[in-house]
């Protein structure tokens, strides 16, 4: 609870929370008060704004709100899923080497400076480009996972195998724990704060990860999400016939998720952390 | 993404989280101290820089090709690979249907349907052979002359050896009228006696390239006679052609001709005139919207390829055939081939519920930007010098107009069921309740006029029940998709190339059966390999009519004929004609180069230089700066 009250009189947070927040409601309000379909062509191309359609049309003359709000609940999804994914898997093999050490420890590490050096979007533009068919956006979100997992394995595991010397794990192991009742009971507990953190920077990560691949067009070509758009804008020259509806406002989501995110992890990095804390 | 992580991860690695957990063990190490002088510094680094730009490749100059005297165009894609033009696709200006470099005998005007003389002064058509004439002018890049012993050589020697060359399922063989001439110029291209088609004779004649004797003769002896051998040759050091321009060099950005201050035809063609580019340069982009901003600002003066609303671009200097809509001369028919031989593709009322299911005006209005005039089923354009052939009460009654009900209709006479959950579909049953797979239809990713044109598609076949999705591939992927069948659906333009064979060549490239491939193997027209002979279901009267229509003398005949090929094809519905479409695209900027033909001057085709008849604009173009 104390956390929580510095956390609401940290401005960052305060700032970070309301930018997430409205991102949130643009998602879910709207189908909720509108009738919005994302399939149905209103008008001609590129139409601007009008008092009937906010951002004008898409090069295929559908409602640009509709497409926004069905692909910011696509980007959501991505990243949210890339998030868990990468955390999870992070958080699993980074605190089971930490606390084991020894060989498995070494194996660990190995197995994830491996990975850590392989140029992750790279992989991702090479999975994505050579499935033609099947891709979606369930599969994407979990190529990011997958590819991103390794910054925050090696971050768990300097966290856990410093508690692994800590007088309750110790305590915990002569009263007859096993390791992973000691990993679950007496490690991930004090690493919470730490791995929600990673969570949200994760799945900022995941997001904009998403938003390049299907912005590049190897995204999931009959999803909608905001990367999409921006990859329809271009491939259909909305930049230089100055339908700037067409673009300008997913881009404008695309940073502000982002940055809702990361300054919400810069916030909670100074409650959390108290050598930070002023 | 990688970088932003990277960067956190680095942060949160330095900086202990949990209150006393242990500090981390990366220290941050001193910054070290280069020992160099800044001066020193920042001239040794200079050094550097120079001379790794010093080793790079050979950077063209700007003072190489004066911008007043090249002529840049949008009209080659893809990285060079072999200029041989004897291959089936090779790169510009060796390509089919250019007339830069190689010559054919016609060039043939698409708003006319004349054939108007390049190599060749004239043509007659006699019931077994067409006689063509060439021009006693004619000479190739290296001075000598260009005879009808060339022409003889290049079909009866070399076309000969080339697999499944397509004029020979037309053409018997090619002989010299006066051999004894010390120049002979008189040819007679004796038709196949057992499927006569002077169409698509005289067809060729505007597509098939003449080569030099002197130049191939040794190369074929050499290859031994053998094609494989022979196409492996490039073809790209100062090839002779006959054509007003000759190569100059190439990479990976653009190609480069120069103009032949002694081509032939400028004294035989011309009135003594040179085309006014020195240099004629297709640079290589990726796609579309290259192609268009380079046209904007002036980086290149004429393009093929499709750029959207045409009319935002006026402003920038961009122009078109026509000044308003349609913008461009319609002339072919963007289709989409259904693979009957994946089931239940080979089931008819599935085939018409896709056509009716299609919203023909929404792809007019936003795939193609409008360049197109209202949908009429059925492969006959219901204009220009086609109009004659098309019938609007056979449309009305047995065709397939866009109509969302129609399409369920027949989906339920089929005994299809779709299964919709919260408005959106979720599988398509047949009628033994067996789930249909899901449908893909296919295109060259990057396409984006046809990418449009799927979704418009996917989007009306899903609204109607249909299991539909986009399949966008690699443009390789889809050429081989396309040949050995492997698709569902696909998009296509059947006779994409302007020809005096229409609209024949059109419905044989949907109906051909003559040269029928099981899937897996190579087919170059009925890609959906539709009525298979002897198969359940075929219908012989397609084939009788194939045969018939272009030995068919009498007019009202021929209308006769095409009429009720239509009307099959709007009951069978073997394709999925979508739109109408310019033969190719033709856009113009005046920046840097004036005096383009439009609606207004119709001087040549509407085809960009470098393209079939366009070339002969390079005759009539002016530096823009002297027009001022």
């Amino acid at each position: 609870m104390k956390l929580i009250r510095h956390l609401l009189r940290t401005p960052g947070f305060l700032v970070g929370a309301t930018l997430l927040g409205l991102t949130l409601a643009i998602a879910f309000l709207p189908p909720l008060v509108m009738s919005l379909d994302a399939y149905q062509r209103v008008g001609l191309a590129y139409l601007p704004p009008t008092a009937e359609h906010w951002l004008g049309t898409d090069h295929l003359g559908i409602d640009m709100v509709a497409l926004l709000v069905a692909g910011l609940r696509s980007s959501l999804y991505v990243g949210f899923l890339a998030g868990i994914i990468a955390t999870t898997l992070g958080t699993l093999i980074g605190v089971y080497g930490g606390y084991k050490g020894g060989l498995i420890d070494d194996l660990l590490t190995a197995c994830t400076n491996l990975f850590l050096v392989i140029p992750s979007l790279i992989v991702l533009i090479l999975l994505s480009g050579s499935l033609q068919e099947g891709r979606s956006l369930t599969l994407i979100a979990v190529f990011i996972g997958c590819t991103t997992w390794t910054w925050t394995a090696r971050a768990v595991r300097a966290q856990a195998s410093s508690l692994r010397s800590r007088d309750h794990v110790a305590l915990a192991r002569i009263n007859g724990y096993g390791t992973l009742g000691i990993v679950f009971l007496h490690i991930l507990p004090y690493l919470l704060s730490y791995l929600f953190m990673v969570f949200i920077l994760q799945t900022a990560s995941g997001i904009l990860s998403e938003s390049v691949i299907s912005m590049l067009g190897l995204g999931p070509y009959d999803s909608i999400s905001l990367g999409n758009l921006l990859n329809q804008a271009i491939r259909n020259e909305a930049l230089s016939d100055g339908a700037w509806w067409a673009f300008f406002p997913p881009m404008v989501l695309i940073t502000v998720i982002a940055f809702a995110l990361y300054v919400i992890n810069t916030s909670m990095e100074g409650i959390f952390n108290p050598r930070l804390r002023k | 993404m990688v970088g932003i992580a990277a960067v956190f991860q680095k942060k949160n690695l330095g900086k202990p989280w949990q209150p006393g957990a242990q500090p981390s063990t990366v220290e941050e190490s001193p910054r070290p101290r280069l020992l160099i002088p800044s001066f020193a510094r920042t001239v040794f680094l200079l050094v550097v820089v120079l001379g790794f730009t010093a080793c790079g490749p050979k950077q063209t100059t700007s003072d190489e090709f004066p911008r007043h005297e090249t002529v840049l165009i949008g009209v080659a894609w893809g990285e060079p690979t072999s200029f041989n033009p004897i291959l089936q696709n090779p790169s510009w200006p060796a390509l089919q249907n250019t007339t830069a470099l190689y010559q054919t005998f016609f060039f043939f005007n698409q708003l006319t349907g004349e054939l108007e003389p390049q190599l060749a002064t004239s043509y007659q058509e006699f019931p077994d052979r067409i006689e063509v004439e060439l021009n006693p002018a004619a000479t190739w890049n290296d001075g000598k002359p260009l005879t009808a012993r060339d022409v003889v050589f290049t079909y009866n020697r070399l076309f000969r050896i080339v697999p499944g060359f397509p004029a020979w399922q037309y053409l018997d063989s090619v002989q010299m009228l006066d051999p004894e001439s010390p120049r002979p110029r008189r040819l007679s291209f004796r038709l196949r006696a057992e499927k006569p088609n002077p169409l698509m004779v005289l067809h060729w004649l505007t597509l098939n390239y003449v080569l030099p004797e002197h130049v191939w003769e040794p190369l074929l002896v050499a290859a031994g006679n053998d094609y494989n051998i022979l196409s492996k040759n490039k073809m790209d050091v100062d090839p002779v052609g006959s054509g007003p321009y000759r190569m100059h060099s190439y990479s990976a950005e653009k190609i480069v001709l120069v103009r032949d201050d002694n081509y032939w035809g400028n004294a035989a063609l011309y009135g003594g005139q040179r085309p006014a580019p020195r240099f004629l340069v297709a640079p290589l982009y990726k796609s579309n919207d290259h192609y268009s901003m380079a046209l904007q600002q002036g980086r290149i003066d004429a393009s093929n390829t499709f750029i959207p609303r045409i009319w935002l671009k006026a402003r920038k200097g961009v122009r078109a055939w026509y000044d308003e809509p349609p913008y461009f001369p319609p002339g072919c028919r963007p289709t989409a081939f259904i693979n009957v031989l994946h089931p239940p593709l080979d089931d008819v009322h599935l085939r018409r519920a896709m056509a009716f299911a299609i919203n023909y005006d929404d792809i007019r209005e936003l795939a193609v930007s409008g360049y197109s005039v209202p949908h009429e089923p059925g492969f006959i354009l219901p204009f220009g010098p086609e109009a004659r052939y098309f019938s609007k009460e056979d449309a009305l009654k047995y065709g397939t107009y866009f109509d969302p009900a129609r399409a369920r209709a027949e989906l339920k006479e089929g005994g299809y069921t779709s299964v919709f959950k919260d408005n959106e579909l979720v599988e398509l049953r047949d009628r033994t309740g067996k789930r249909v797979p899901t449908l893909y239809i296919q295109c060259p990713t990057g396409w984006s006029d046809w990418e449009s044109i799927i979704r418009i598609m996917v989007r009306g076949m899903r609204a109607v029940g249909i299991d539909a999705r986009e399949q966008f591939v690699d443009s390789n992927a889809y050429y081989k998709a396309l040949a050995v069948g492997d698709f569902d659906l696909i998009l296509t333009t059947p006779s994409g190339i302007p020809s005096p064979a229409e609209p024949w060549s059109r419905f044989n490239g949907v109906l051909d059966t003559k040269d029928w491939a099981p899937l897996g193997e190579r087919m170059y027209a009925n890609m959906g390999r539709f009525n298979r002979p002897g198969a359940p279901g075929y219908v012989p009267r397609i084939d009788e009519l194939l045969a018939k229509i272009p030995v068919t003398t009498q007019p009202e005949e021929r209308v006769a004929l095409y009429r009720e090929l239509n009307r099959i094809c709007m009951q069978l519905q073997p394709a999925l004609p979508l739109v109408y479409r310019p033969k190719s695209f033709y856009e113009f900027s005046t920046k840097v180069w004036t005096g383009f033909p439009s609606a207004a001057s119709p001087t040549v085709s509407p085809n960009i230089p470098g393209e079939g008849p366009g070339i002969q604009i390079l005759w009539k173009l002016r530096p823009a700066d002297a027009a001022k």
